[in-house]
């Protein structure tokens, strides 16, 4: 489960930093540029870390069945959400409604990424797994 | 590949080396059959005591301490424990998850379901669902890098 954490805060502040870089670029290019403070990169990985913890709701969902799955990644997405909100409201990351809009849409794109990256691995894992059991299955 | 063939005065001296570039299905194949010969278990079923070779098993499951052996179309109990088969029945036995071992050579495919797990479609159209923890594992036993 420790392990599992520390994954989810690499992957989360990593997925911010990196979107918040490309945020940054649109803005440079569209005649606004925006300065990060000195603590904001702090920030970021602080509230990765907070970010992790609901991820204990997601234990053991590789036994779930679909009914649980669905029922229980809109919760761990919302919870989510109601950190980033927070720790951007306690951290200042925004100062009007358009850049906590502006965070939001960067929250809801980071959580869709981080799954849909994580199930394309799963795809290409089995790819590789039934193209390794075609040359050994025995003939039915 | 070339092979060379050594004669030794006892079992116990026995053994295979085996060179090559990588560890290919056929060599893996190579490997599961110098370790564990075409074997099987001995298992029971309404007080009869029967031998099921490997190549019947499907899946092993552990249910309140019970180890059950399943075939295409039967279902044994064994007097092992579910980590004692693991070690004897090879290569490509493997562990899916806390309580099953699967015969990966009885899978007819895996798809990958939201939440990281696998689901096994076995050659009889029975579904087993793979542990993410243990899809490592199974890629390693498959050669997969």
């Amino acid at each position: 489960m420790v392990k599992k954490l520390f994954v989810q805060v690499m992957v989360i502040s990593t997925s911010i930093l990196f979107l918040n870089g490309i945020n940054m670029v649109i803005q440079h290019l569209a005649g606004n540029d925006l300065t990060l403070q000195w603590y904001h990169p702090v920030t970021i990985i602080l509230t990765a870390v907070l970010c992790a913890l609901p991820t204990i709701l997601l234990r053991d969902s590789d036994r779930w069945d679909r009914k649980t799955f669905w029922r229980r990644v809109p919760l761990h997405c919302l919870l989510l959400y109601a950190v980033v909100a927070g720790a951007g409201w306690l951290f200042g990351w925004y100062d009007d409604t358009e850049s906590l809009v502006s965070i939001s849409i960067i929250f809801f794109l980071v959580y869709v990424f981080v799954w849909l990256s994580g199930h394309w691995l799963d795809k290409q894992d089995e790819k590789k797994i039934n193209h390794a059991l075609d040359t050994i299955r025995d003939p039915e | 590949m070339r092979v060379r063939f050594e004669q030794v005065e006892s079992r116990e001296k026995e053994s295979a080396l085996i060179r090559a570039t990588e560890k290919t299905t056929d060599i893996l194949n190579a490997i599961d059959l110098l370790e564990n010969g075409s074997g099987g278990v001995t298992v029971t079923k309404d007080r009869s005591t029967y031998f099921c070779k490997l190549t019947q098993i499907y899946y092993v499951e552990s249910v309140d301490k019970h180890t059950y052996v399943y075939t295409r179309g039967d279902c044994y109990e064994s007097r092992d424990r579910l980590y004692e088969l693991e070690e004897k029945l090879g290569t490509y036995f493997v562990r899916i998850s806390k309580s099953m071992i699967v015969n990966l050579r009885k899978v007819r495919n895996v798809s990958a379901e939201p939440g990281g797990r696998l689901v096994a479609v076995l050659l009889n159209e029975e579904r087993v669902i793979i542990s993410r923890s243990y899809v490592k594992e199974i890629k390693r036993r498959l050669g997969i890098q």
